[in-house]
């Protein structure tokens, strides 16, 4: 048990001081409109005032993002398939896939309402951000298998479904886990972006009225809310990845 | 594990097949010129030869995973291919090729899945028993030895009654004992089912208890030097290990092995082992 704890200590140690210097800075040095210190965002994040702003916020923005997320894992699942089926799509699609992610999404926003409208639009970038991260994890995994697995789906007179069944999908599963974890910040930044176009609430709507009124402590609390839903949820694949590497070696 | 089997298991034919490789820059190296081999239904052939004269390329060949550039493989009436698709091929290879993250009991219930079949667990059981894997159904590969985990793919190789056998050097990591043990229930269940049989091996000993035929390469191109037809009855017990027959055979062997490594030293592990039996 003191392994684990060891190892962490001085990841929890240098947050302390960051935590901890940033309190002194917002205190004593900084203008505290712009700079609030911790416990005032902790303290307006926690309380009954605005939980339930923060609290629907969040749930909003996680309406987006989760179906969004999933949509373009999906997608980005099938096209990676697709390629290993026909290789020869490889190319068109990495660079189709390379050149939507690299589409700012600030730019691309407005096409995607008119084309989707307004509340589809967060749930259309963070889709478009997971399928990219998805398509090159999964792709890059299918190549890298040993090709010693290949051949012994193929003397065993296996389909192409079956050997992708048995073989493909299983071993790139840590890669698929990882590209999961990997996706969930961007995900999440997309939807924020999305969001600024006019919706009615979220994450990032709250970011934005706090910005135009000059509400320093509500927006830095928003941006540290949805700094916190990121983390745990990229530590949540942290712990899959873990649990099933096991598997792998 | 009676074997009714009464497919007739198929003879095997390569003829004058040549398989060259590419290498980068447009270099190139023939790994077999002209290779001719006929086994007759139901043999029992074994390959020796330096390493790096073609014999996983023979069996990679007979496997359907090479295409021959010139001549052909046969196998019966069919080819590789056909074979592989009707499932009736079975192949270790050199290096196991286990899946690691499925048990070894689902491993080699892999070839029932791939087949469509329902997976026969008693048939699974019987023959982990038979290669001395009791007890490891639910380990992992990681967990296996070298050794175990090469048994577990000849179990795979084996749980659907081939009517070819194919085996690359199957026994590489195995100890002495285990070896011997693992060949004599390997002729065991050859003699059951009359398997057409092309092992693989760099164990002169082995080969020579194994097979009705041993065949010997020269290095590359891989040309057969020596055709042995193996004198001995069967079953073949351990004690025919200790024979003087079976010592000089042994002995011939080797020392065509040796001229076919051109003056390469080899290493002794025929005539130590032989010693040590
Ligand atoms: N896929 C391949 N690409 C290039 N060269 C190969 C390939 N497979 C085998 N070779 C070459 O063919 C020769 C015979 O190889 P192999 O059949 O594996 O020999 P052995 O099993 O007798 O050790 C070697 O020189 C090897 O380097
Ligand atoms: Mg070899």
């Amino acid at each position: 048990m003191t392994g684990p704890v060891r190892r962490a200590m001085p990841r929890v140690l240098g947050f302390a001081v960051i935590v901890t210097l940033w309190q002194i800075a917002a205190e004593y040095g900084a203008d505290a409109r712009s700079l609030p210190a911790p416990s005032a965002i902790l303290a307006m994040l926690a309380s009954v005032n605005h939980r339930s702003l923060f609290g629907r916020a969040m749930a909003a923005t996680l309406s987006s993002m989760l179906p969004g997320y999933g949509l373009g894992a999906a997608l980005g699942i099938g096209s990676a398939v697709l390629v290993l089926f026909l290789p020869r799509l490889h190319r068109p699609f990495d660079r189709m896939a390379a050149f939507l992610y690299a589409l700012p999404s600030v730019a691309t926003a407005p096409i995607l309402i008119l084309t989707f409208g307004r509340e589809a639009t967060p749930v259309a970038l963070a889709a478009n951000s997971t399928f990219f991260v998805i398509h090159v994890s999964l792709c890059k995994a299918f190549g890298t298998a040993p090709r010693a697995w290949g051949d012994l789906m193929s003397v065993m007179g296996s389909g192409r479904i079956r050997r992708l069944v048995s073989v493909d999908l299983p071993a790139a599963l840590p890669a698929l886990v990882n590209g999961l974890r990997v996706a969930v910040p961007a995900a999440l930044l997309s939807t924020l972006v999305g969001e600024w176009f006019g919706l009615p609430r979220g994450i990032g709507v709250l970011v934005i009225n706090a910005m135009q009124n000059a509400q320093i402590t509500l927006l830095w609390s928003a941006v540290t809310l949805s700094v916190a839903v990121s983390l745990t949820l990229y530590g949540g694949w942290t712990l899959v990845l873990r649990g099933i590497s096991e598997r792998y070696r | 594990m009676t074997d009714a089997s009464a497919v007739a298991s198929p003879p095997l034919r390569l003829d004058r097949v040549t398989r060259r490789f590419r290498l980068r820059r447009g270099a190139q190296t023939t790994a077999l010129d002209a290779f001719s081999l006929d086994m007759a239904a139901g043999a029992f052939v074994a390959i020796l030869g330096p390493s790096g004269c073609g014999k996983s390329t023979v069996l990679r060949l007979v496997a359907g995973l090479e295409t021959p550039d010139e001549g052909t493989v046969s196998i019966g009436q069919d080819t590789p291919a056909t074979l592989a698709r009707a499932h009736r091929l079975g192949v270790a290879f050199q290096d196991h090729a286990l899946l690691p993250w499925a048990t070894i009991a689902a491993n080699v219930a892999l070839p029932y899945r791939v087949a469509g079949r329902a997976v026969d667990h008693h048939r699974i059981s019987e023959l982990l028993a038979l290669v001395g894997l009791k007890g490891f159904e639910h380990a992992r590969p990681r967990q296996l030895s070298g050794g175990m985990r090469q048994r577990a793919a000849i179990a795979r190789a084996l749980v659907l009654r081939p009517d070819v056998l194919l085996l690359d050097e199957p026994f590489g990591a195995l100890d002495f004992i285990t070896r011997q043990q693992m060949n004599i229930e390997l002729q065991d269940i050859w003699l059951r089912q009359r398997t057409t049989t092309l092992l693989v091996t760099h164990d002169v000993p082995e080969a020579l208890f194994l097979a009705d035929r041993v065949v010997v390469m020269s290095g590359r191109p891989g040309r057969i030097i020596h055709d042995l037809t193996v004198p001995f009855s069967r079953p073949r017990t351990p004690p025919l290990l200790r024979s003087h027959d079976f010592h000089h055979l042994v002995d011939d062997l080797t020392e065509m092995l040796a001229q076919a490594h051109h003056g390469v030293d080899v290493p002794s592990t025929g005539a130590s082992r032989t010693a040590g039996a």
